[in-house]
């Protein structure tokens, strides 16, 4: 009862003004009315009192012309009043297309922003917290750096040198076999004296070597505090180096926002980058906000407000802009959207896709303010194409039900996207073609889970999860028509691999039973029975190799499959007691035989050759016969001598 | 004033001749039966084909004895029957009577004029104002609890908020 009063008290406070408005309005119609029916019965009682007194004059009762008139006009006009104000409330100056509405100027990326929000109580009463908000937002975006999906790595070659990032700038070592030659250090030295440069990753061609990474500019005036609004400029800086020009620098860009995905292909850099709008900071203007571009010493080239998209019902707190850079005509084109820094983007064949939570009202939101005015949420789902000629174009905008499972619900891979998405009792998983034009629904999933990540391999989708309840990470392989639950414990990760005998696509998970043993599950696609099976298992303590995994472990681009068909793990050692120097750097190998069984690994201990610092950041680049293991240390080369594999070269880094 | 009683096979036939429109505090009792005789009323008892000959007695008797007002104009005086006048009214210390197309000074303190035409449907409606009734033309409500009369010659006559009641309530039947 108590919260109903106070409920129905928050909802007059924020809906003050409109109440006000209706009460007077309705008080207005109910005194009119009051009055027509006084002067109805007044006028039929002096009529009667005519007929008793047999008023030979008498002329029969009739309804004066004013009475017609002018009273129906005033009795209509509260209702008109009460219509304008839902119809005021309602409209809205972005024309939509397709869902995707043109913007023309700063006001309407302001009026999009307060008829999103407005909807909700807290939007012009509680600034304080709106700025909290933001605060918050944009700390924990400081912090995070994020995670490319496609493409880019921190170790790449092409065949003739090996690329690999350190702390601040690339190790280029020549290879040549088990010959090995370090060939310099690329530093930046065009990065500004008070930038904080954070490298992303690289790309590499026969050509061309490109370096990703961004730069934050603290531009906040002098003495303010962190609480304050903090004016901090984060660009995305893309670095391109000549190879056959002894890696010289060919070119610079320059673009406004924080990196979220990069992928290059067919001589094209596709790269999304996003700017977190604190609308709810005073100090902030939107004006210098606006997404830019900036060739080497150029002047940087603004985007224009009629390039900048909204999509309908979206939260309006961020740009994203989807940039191409073709390498090849040396030219460049960007579109951004206003939207939800939350989206999810993919790039997959010089397309981008992008996934947000898309909010349906409750009707009367239209006019009044609700605590939670939000009835359903689906998921919009854009394509953005980089055409022929390197420009970006919208293609399709379209929605699907249930809302976006963060984080990772978008997945794109072997030309198909997944787009996991979720609703109070489930999760669904739809495949999408690339084309956007046809989702095929694939299964409805547990309603409490956080999602990893999402994988999809020889067309099954396998999905990553941590249950909200229990905190176990399960693992779903999903088919056409199952879903197999592959794994529950901690830890899981996937690799690619194949049973080298039928070249039958495998999928390999990692699966941590407890602090020193893992368990590997070679899982593969029963087309006949339409679902996964698990066709050999291998559990392996890790102690017994004096391993150990302390609190991380591998991203999938770590793990690699030999041309000797062995999963090769980075992992690294240490002696007991555990010190800084008593770690080292080891490989792992997982045999799979000619039928795909698992047999016991072998290690390769790389003590004494690699020691120190972040012995865990692993690659390992496979040329001809020659298996080079890189660190941030050092690279070893690794090859098969006497049918035992020994490492026969290394450098360390100067 | 009247009240018709008959057998209820008639009786509405008989209304529709008679025009009579029953009154709560009625004077005369109209029938065409002996038995519906009430002592202490005034009855006419008439047979049916009669009608017409008491539908004209009726009009008579509700027209009443003609009063006559003595008005001044400035050509003359002139004696005006109270049915004609649509309303009273004190203009610069002076009672005017307003009929249809003209007005006449009336040398008579207006509550003299109101006892004087208290049985001839006039009623007061303000301090400077009575009214004939039947010179209303419509009743239009106005704000603070006033009503404004529009007359039938086009003029416009306010109840004040203190004569309200009673005006309401001599509308009642």
């Amino acid at each position: 009862m108590m919260q109903t009063m106070i409920r129905l008290a928050e909802f007059v406070f924020n809906n003050a003004l409109l109440l006000s408005v209706i009460l007077v309005a309705a008080l207005f119609f109910m005194f009119h009315m009051k009055q027509l029916f006084q002067e109805l019965l007044l006028n039929k009682k002096l009529d009667i009192k005519k007929r008793v007194m047999r008023n030979l004059e008498r002329i029969p009762f009739h309804y004066s012309r004013w009475f017609l008139q002018k009273r129906i006009v005033v009795i209509i006009l509260p209702f008109v009043v009460v219509a304008a104000i839902f119809l005021a409330a309602t409209w809205n100056p972005i024309h939509f297309e397709h869902h995707l509405a043109s913007i023309e100027s700063e006001e309407d990326i302001r009026k999009v922003h307060e008829d999103f929000h407005e909807r909700f109580y807290d939007f012009h009463i509680l600034e304080a917290e709106s700025q909290a908000t933001d605060a918050s937002i944009m700390r924990s975006l400081r912090m995070k750096n994020p995670k490319l999906h496609t493409g880019i790595d921190t170790v790449a070659h092409n065949g003739e040198y090996i690329f690999s990032m350190a702390s601040r700038g690339i190790e280029i070592t020549a290879v040549d076999g088990n010959d090995l030659d370090y060939h310099g250090y690329l530093d930046y030295e065009d990065t500004k004296k008070d930038e904080l440069y954070h490298q992303h990753g690289i790309f590499v061609d026969k050509d061309r070597l490109v370096v990703l990474g961004s730069a934050t500019e603290d531009i906040s005036p002098v003495g303010a505090t962190s609480e304050a609004y903090c004016e901090e400029e984060v660009s995305t800086v893309v670095r391109i180096y000549d190879i056959n020009d002894d890696i010289s620098l060919e070119d610079t860009y320059r673009m406004s926002g924080k990196v979220t995905d990069a992928a290059y292909e067919n001589g094209v850099l596709s790269l999304v980058t996003k700017q977190y709008l604190p609308f709810g900071y005073e100090a902030f203007r939107l004006g210098d906000s606006l997404p830019w571009i900036a060739r080497g010493d150029d002047t940087p080239l603004i985007q224009s407000y009629d390039s900048i998209h909204y999509i309908e019902r979206v939260e309006p707190n961020s740009f994203i802009s989807f940039h191409a850079i073709d390498l090849e005509r040396e030219s460049h084109d960007f579109r951004t959207l206003l939207m939800d820094y939350q989206s999810e983007v993919r790039i997959m064949d010089n397309a981008f896709y992008i996934a947000a939570n898309h909010y349906r009202f409750h009707k009367i939101t239209d006019g009044m303010r609700l605590s939670d005015p939000v009835e359903s949420i689906d998921t919009s789902l854009t394509k953005f194409r980089v055409d022929t000629f390197g420009m970006v174009r919208h293609q399709v905008t379209l929605s699907l039900p249930g809302a976006l499972a963060f984080p990772n619900g978008l997945q794109v891979a072997d030309g198909r996207i997944l787009l996991l998405t979720r609703n109070e009792d489930n999760h669904t998983l739809f495949k999408l073609e690339k084309s956007l034009t046809h989702a095929t629904l694939e299964h409805e999933l547990p309603s409490h889970i956080y999602v990893e990540d999402l994988f999809y391999h020889d067309g099954i989708a396998y999905l990553s999860c941590d249950t909200e309840n229990a905190h176990e990470t399960r693992l779903y392989a999903i088919t056409t028509h199952n879903i197999e639950l592959l794994s529950i414990h901690e830890g899981i990760l996937l690799t690619e691999a194949m049973i080298p005998r039928t070249g039958t696509p495998l999928f390999i998970t990692l699966e941590k039973l407890d602090k020193e043993s893992l368990a590997f599950h070679a899982h593969h696609y029963d087309s006949r029975e339409n679902r996964v099976v698990t066709m050999d298992t291998l559990a392996v303590s890790v102690g017994d190799y004096k391993f150990n995994i302390i609190d991380r472990f591998p991203v999938e681009k770590e793990i690699h499959m030999d041309s000797d068909f062995r999963i090769v793990i980075p992992l690294y050692a240490f002696t007991t007691p555990s010190t800084q120097d008593s770690r080292y750097p080891s490989v792992l190998f997982i045999h799979l035989d000619e039928e795909g069984q698992l047999h016991p690994p072998e290690s390769l201990n790389m003590r004494g050759v690699l020691h120190g610092r972040n012995p865990y950041s692993y690659r390992f680049v496979e040329m001809d016969d020659y298996v080079y293991h890189v660190t941030p240390r050092g690279i070893t080369v690794s090859t098969e001598v006497e049918g035992e594999k020994k490492i026969v070269s290394e450098i360390v880094f100067p | 004033m009247f009240k018709l009683k008959a057998p209820k096979e008639s009786r509405t036939r008989l209304r529709n001749k008679l025009k009579i429109i029953d009154s709560k505090e009625y004077e005369f009792v109209v029938t065409t039966d002996k038995e519906y005789v009430e002592d202490d009323k005034i009855n006419i008892v008439f047979h049916e084909e009669d009608a017409q000959r008491v539908n004209r007695i009726l009009n008579l008797i509700a027209q009443g004895e003609d009063v006559y007002i003595v008005g001044h104009s400035p050509r003359g005086m002139k004696r005006i029957e109270s049915r004609r006048i649509h309303y009273f009214v004190v203009e610069e210390e002076e009672v005017s009577a307003v009929v249809r197309d003209g007005r006449f000074r009336v040398r008579m303190k207006l509550y003299e004029i109101e006892e004087m035409l208290k049985n001839k449907h006039f009623i007061r409606v303000s301090k400077y104002a009575i009214v004939n009734i039947n010179k209303i033309d419509y009743i239009k409500p106005a704000f603070n609890s006033k009503l404004v009369l529009h007359m039938r010659n086009g003029d416009q006559v306010e109840v004040n908020r203190r004569y309200y009641k009673t005006f309401k309530k001599t509308l009642k039947l």
